[in-house]
């Protein structure tokens, strides 16, 4: 059951990250395809953790794996600022100094590799490990990302 | 030389008017009950009322959010408020009473007599209840102590005199309901203790709340853009009762985008309020007139 997990949502992460990125070209528009592709992952999984949805165990897998890889490819792509005049809500703070902004996001991938590694059968394993991701986006986006216009 | 004594007389005249209809007006100390409340309830009026969010440092977190000096900074186009120190010292509110406090809430009126500025929000909490008052009260009194000296504000003429605040109460300063609403607990809440109106709600030229654009939104006092419409049609048009109950608990949106500004603050705040309360807000929301 685990094994088969691992490989197909592998493939559909892989093909669906590589759709996903590879169209964009700027670090920035990169860099917010890959976030939107977290928010649609964290639709998925909070769906089923608030029980609007019935819990799916491959579906939850799946979008942690999906959401871990475009965290991967996101990490990098904040490494410097980048200021191409794109419109950004990404905050100067990320690149300031004292900024634990990578350890934010490293903590974000540890997160996520750790509910993976747990691969929940069912929604009582889910829910407290949905709640540290929830906490994790929220506690960088806090400092690091300015709010809508 | 009549002429010149007749206009003393009615400027005179005039200026003790104004002197009077200006005093500050506070609540009559024997109508106020002598028990002492419950800290314990206190702390989810202290939560819902977000005091925190404005009394605590900028951008304090975790354990730092009880520690009520005072000291952040609000421009406005009337001159820039310091918040004061609230903490239980000779620094902030100590020495005050359970009637000293209900007097500030209700009345923004200071334990000296003077008038609040309506910085702070005490156009809201004019609606709050005696019980939760005194829970507030008890719950303040168990915070650390916190020693920084308030820091006066900085207003131009004509704002700098206080009394100007009692023309502006007069005009202002109401306790009633704004809209009908078969909610009572949600309109408490949004009405007054939680004053989720203060930012939701357009302000006239006299900074009051323009009550006939109800939660209808808002220019974004901290700089640019607008703070979201909660009126039905508005932002919130295609939301559930439970998706709003859901965003202040846990600070997502349906589309599971996370909060943002000072909305941060004050989902932390609600977080700690009970599931009924969150509820209560969010089906008076769905339930406010069209503007």
């Amino acid at each position: 059951m685990k094994f088969s997990h691992s490989t197909i949502a592998a493939f559909i992460s892989v093909s669906i990250a590589a759709s996903a990125f590879a169209a964009s070209h700027s670090p920035v528009s990169q860099r917010q395809a890959a976030m939107k592709s977290v928010g649609e992952q964290m639709r998925t999984l909070g769906g089923m953790a608030q029980g609007k949805v019935e819990y799916d165990d491959f579906a939850a897998f799946s979008a942690l794996e999906i959401m871990r890889d475009a965290a991967l490819v996101s990490r990098p792509l904040f490494a410097e600022s980048t200021d191409t005049g794109e419109e950004t809500r990404a905050k100067a703070a990320i690149w300031a100094e004292g900024s634990d902004f990578d350890t934010e996001m490293e903590a974000f991938i540890a997160t996520l590799d750790v509910a993976i590694a747990a691969d929940p059968a069912d929604l009582d394993n889910f829910k407290p490990l949905f709640a540290r991701i929830a906490s994790s986006c929220k506690s960088c986006h806090e400092d690091y990302r300015a709010p809508k216009d | 030389m009549r002429l010149k004594t007749k206009a003393f007389w009615a400027v005179g005249l005039f200026g003790l008017a104004l002197w009077f209809t200006s005093a500050p007006r506070g609540l009559e100390q024997a109508s106020w009950p002598e028990q002492a409340g419950d800290a314990q309830r206190g702390a989810t009026v202290f939560a819902l009322g977000g005091c925190a969010s404005c009394h605590m440092a900028k951008g304090a977190k975790g354990e730092a959010r009880l520690l009520l000096g005072g000291g952040q900074v609000f421009s406005t186009p009337f001159g820039t408020f310091y918040a004061p120190n609230i903490s239980p010292g000779k620094d902030g509110i100590g020495s005050w009473s359970r009637f000293d406090l209900a007097n500030a809430l209700l009345e923004g009126v200071s334990p000296e007599g003077a008038h609040y500025y309506p910085s702070f929000p005490y156009s809201s909490y004019a609606r709050m209840g005696t019980e939760d008052i005194t829970d507030l009260k008890a719950y303040l009194d168990t915070l650390p102590v916190v020693t920084q000296a308030n820091k006066p504000h900085d207003l131009p003429f004509p704002f700098n005199i206080r009394r100007s605040v009692g023309f502006w109460k007069l005009m202002f300063l109401r306790s009633g309901p704004v809209v009908d609403s078969s909610e009572p607990r949600g309109q408490y809440l949004v009405e007054g203790l939680a004053h989720c109106a203060q930012c939701h709600t357009p302000r006239n030229a006299l900074g009051a709340l323009d009550t006939s654009r109800w939660l209808a939104g808002a220019p974004n006092p901290e700089g640019k853009g607008t703070i979201p419409d909660l009126t039905p049609g508005g932002n919130l048009a295609d939301w559930s009762v439970e998706d709003i109950a859901y965003y202040l608990e846990s600070g997502f949106t349906p589309e599971y985008d996370t909060a943002g500004g000072t909305m941060v603050e004050v989902v932390k705040n609600l977080s700690q309020a009970s599931a009924e309360d969150r509820l209560a807000i969010a089906r008076y929301l769905k339930a406010l007139p069209k503007p």
